[in-house]
C-alpha cells in the first residue's frame, strides 16, 4: 500500500481500536463527508442514545518529545468549517502520531498487542470563523488531550448534556 | 451532495416547524429533547422508531442531521429521499400522490391509460370540490364557479419514481403571520376540498368492498354523506384504468395524501390500495348512483295497478304501470312506478282505477333497485 494511504488507514484503525475498547459502535460514513468515523452506543435510554463524530489526521514522528506542548495541524478552510460551531453531533479533531516506518506500527506477542504511538484530540466548537480570504487555518492539538477510553466516555457524557431550548 | 444524495442547500432551507407538522400528521409523537433536537417516536410495523429533528437552524450540522431524518423517513416510508424532501419542502401545498400500478415496467404506463389517469385525476379534484360545495349523488354538468377555480389552481408536480405516480399539488393560501384575534384562521376552501377528497376516497374504497361482499350497490349511496358521488367513483375507476365505455384493462392504484403544515390536520391513516376488482366495483357503483339520481320534471302516463293506504284517510301509495315521456316527447318502455299521493289525489286515483281511466303525473323520477319512484309531484291529472 502507498505509504500515505497506509498511514491514514492505520490511523483510523488505531482510533477505532480505542472506541472498541470503550464499547462504542464505529461507523465509516459513506460517502466521506468530512467525518472519518461516527461513534455511537445504541443505548436503551433514548436520551443517552447519541453519537459523536471524529475527523482523524495522522502525523509521522520519530518519537514523542517531552518539550512539545501541542501539535500544530493545518486545515483547509472547508475542512475547518466542518469542525467548528455548535452541533447536534459533536465533532472532534483527532491527530494520531505514528512511527515513520510502517514496520514499527504494531508489535504483537502473547501478552500484548502494542499499537504505536498515541492520539490527541481537540474540539474546535468555539473557534472563531476563518477570516475572509484565508485558504487554510492552523490549529493546535494540546498535548494534554490524550485520546483514551475515558476521554471517549467523557465525549459521550457531554453529547447528552442539556442545552438551552432553541 | 449529502449522504442521502440530495443537495445540502435544500436540506438547509427546511424549516423545523414544517417538518414537525409533517411528522405529527403521519402519526409521530414528540417524546423529548436531545441537545438541540426534539425526539419523535412512533411504532412502525411493531417496532418502536425514533427520529431526531434539529430545531436550531444555526447548528453547523443542521443539514447533516436533516439528512439523517430524511434518510430514515425515506427508508420507513419506502420512498426515495428526494420524494420525502419534496413533501417537506412543499409546505404551501396539499399533495395527492396517485400511484397507478399498470402491468407495464415500473415507471411506465400505457399511453391510453396514462391519458385516462390524468383526466381522471382532474375529475377527482372536481368531484371533491363540487361535493364540498353541495353533496349530491351526481354532480351537475355545469360546475360551480368555486369548484372550477379550484381545479384551475391545482397542478401536477414532478412524477415520483416507482410504478407510475402522478403528484397533484393543491396550493394553499399564505397564512397571516399575525394570529387571528378570534382563535384559529378558518380553513381555506382548498384544504376543505383535500380533506373531503381523503374522506371520500376512503369511504369509496370501503363502499366498494362492502358492495362486493353484499353483491349490492347500496353501500355507495350510504356513503354520499362522506363525499362519495357518481362523479367521484367514475374518477377513481378512471385512475384504475376503467373508462366510461368499460374499455381498457383495470389496474391497481393507491392514493396517498400529504398535508401542508400551514393548517393542521388530525392524524389520518393511509388509504389501502384499490385492487382491479375494486376498480370494477367502483365503476358499477358509479352507474348505480347515476341511476338513483332523480330525473327532474318527468311526465308518466299509465294505469294504476295497486293502491295502498294505511288508514281511511290521508295520503296513500299508488303503483302505476306507465310509460315515461322524455323532454323531447319520446316515449320510453313501460315501468313500474311508485308514487305517494296526497289525500285528494289518492281519492281521484281510486276513482280512476275503478273506472279504468289513465293517470298523467309529473315529478322527479328515480330508480330504486327493481322499480322506479316518482317524487316531488308537480301535476296530477286523470285522462
Amino acid at each position: 500500500m502507498e505509504h500515505n494511504n497506509h498511514q491514514g488507514w492505520y490511523g483510523e484503525t488505531f482510533v477505532a481500536a480505542i472506541a472498541a475498547a470503550a464499547g462504542f459502535q464505529v461507523a465509516v460514513p459513506y460517502p466521506d463527508i468530512g467525518k472519518d468515523l461516527i461513534l455511537g452506543r445504541d443505548h436503551e435510554e433514548p436520551e443517552l442514545d447519541v453519537q459523536i463524530a471524529l475527523q482523524v489526521k495522522t502525523h509521522r514522528v520519530e518519537s514523542i518529545l517531552d518539550a512539545v506542548t501541542g501539535f500544530k495541524i493545518t486545515l483547509s478552510v472547508s475542512q475547518f468549517k466542518r469542525l467548528r460551531g455548535k452541533r447536534q453531533v459533536p465533532v472532534y479533531l483527532v491527530v494520531v502520531l505514528v512511527p515513520k516506518d510502517p514496520a514499527d506500527y504494531i508489535r504483537t506477542d502473547e501478552d500484548a498487542l502494542v499499537l504505536r504511538r498515541c492520539a490527541y484530540w481537540v474540539s474546535l466548537e468555539h473557534c472563531l470563523p476563518a477570516q475572509a480570504g484565508r485558504e487554510s487555518v492552523t490549529v493546535t492539538v494540546p498535548r494534554d488531550n490524550l485520546l483514551t477510553v475515558d476521554a471517549l466516555h467523557e465525549f459521550f457524557a457531554r453529547a447528552c448534556e442539556e442545552v438551552p431550548a432553541p | 451532495m449529502t449522504t442521502i444524495g440530495v443537495p445540502e442547500d435544500e436540506l438547509e432551507r427546511l424549516r423545523p416547524h414544517d417538518v414537525a407538522h409533517y411528522l405529527r400528521s403521519r402519526g409521530w409523537q414528540e417524546a423529548g429533547r436531545v441537545r438541540y433536537s426534539r425526539r419523535w417516536e412512533r411504532d412502525w410495523a411493531g417496532r418502536a422508531r425514533r427520529l431526531l429533528l434539529p430545531m436550531d437552524t444555526d447548528l453547523a450540522d443542521f443539514a447533516d442531521r436533516m439528512a439523517d431524518l430524511v434518510g430514515a423517513l425515506a427508508e420507513l416510508e419506502a420512498r426515495p429521499p428526494s420524494a420525502v424532501l419534496q413533501d417537506l419542502r412543499a409546505t404551501g401545498l396539499d399533495v395527492q400522490y396517485i400511484r397507478t400500478m399498470p402491468s407495464t415496467p415500473s415507471g411506465t404506463i400505457p399511453v391510453q391509460a396514462g391519458v385516462l389517469a390524468v383526466t381522471s385525476a382532474r375529475d377527482l379534484l372536481m368531484a371533491a370540490a363540487c361535493h364540498t360545495i353541495e353533496p349530491r349523488l351526481v354532480q351537475p354538468r355545469r360546475k360551480p364557479r368555486a369548484a372550477r377555480d379550484f381545479v384551475d389552481s391545482a397542478r401536477f408536480g414532478p412524477t415520483v419514481p416507482g410504478s407510475y405516480v402522478l403528484s397533484v399539488q393543491v396550493p394553499l393560501p399564505e397564512r397571516d403571520l399575525q394570529p387571528s384575534l378570534f382563535g384559529d384562521d378558518p380553513e381555506p376552501f382548498a384544504r376543505s376540498v383535500s380533506r373531503r377528497m381523503y374522506r371520500a376516497v376512503a369511504a369509496a374504497r370501503t363502499a366498494a368492498e362492502d358492495a362486493m361482499d353484499a353483491d349490492d350497490s347500496a353501500p355507495f349511496a350510504d356513503a354520499v354523506g362522506q363525499g362519495v358521488s357518481a362523479d367521484l367513483c367514475e374518477a377513481l375507476a378512471g385512475i384504475g384504468g376503467h373508462d366510461d365505455r368499460g374499455a381498457g384493462t383495470a389496474h391497481a392504484f393507491s392514493i396517498d395524501f400529504a398535508w401542508s403544515p400551514r393548517w393542521q390536520v388530525p392524524p389520518m391513516e393511509s388509504v389501502a390500495p384499490f385492487s382491479p376488482r375494486l376498480v370494477h366495483a367502483l365503476r358499477d357503483g358509479a352507474q348505480d348512483l347515476r341511476r338513483q339520481e332523480p330525473e327532474p320534471g318527468v311526465t308518466v302516463i299509465g294505469r294504476s295497478t295497486k293502491l295502498k293506504r294505511a288508514a281511511e284517510y290521508g295520503p296513500g301509495e299508488v303503483t302505476v304501470e306507465a310509460v315515461v315521456l322524455g323532454v323531447e316527447g319520446e316515449v320510453g318502455p313501460k315501468r313500474q312506478i311508485h308514487v305517494t299521493l296526497a289525500e285528494d289525489e289518492y281519492t281521484r286515483a281510486t276513482d280512476a282505477h275503478a273506472q279504468g281511466r289513465t293517470l298523467k303525473i309529473e315529478g322527479d323520477l328515480a330508480r330504486r333497485g327493481t322499480y322506479y319512484e316518482l317524487t316531488r309531484i308537480t301535476a296530477f291529472d286523470v285522462l
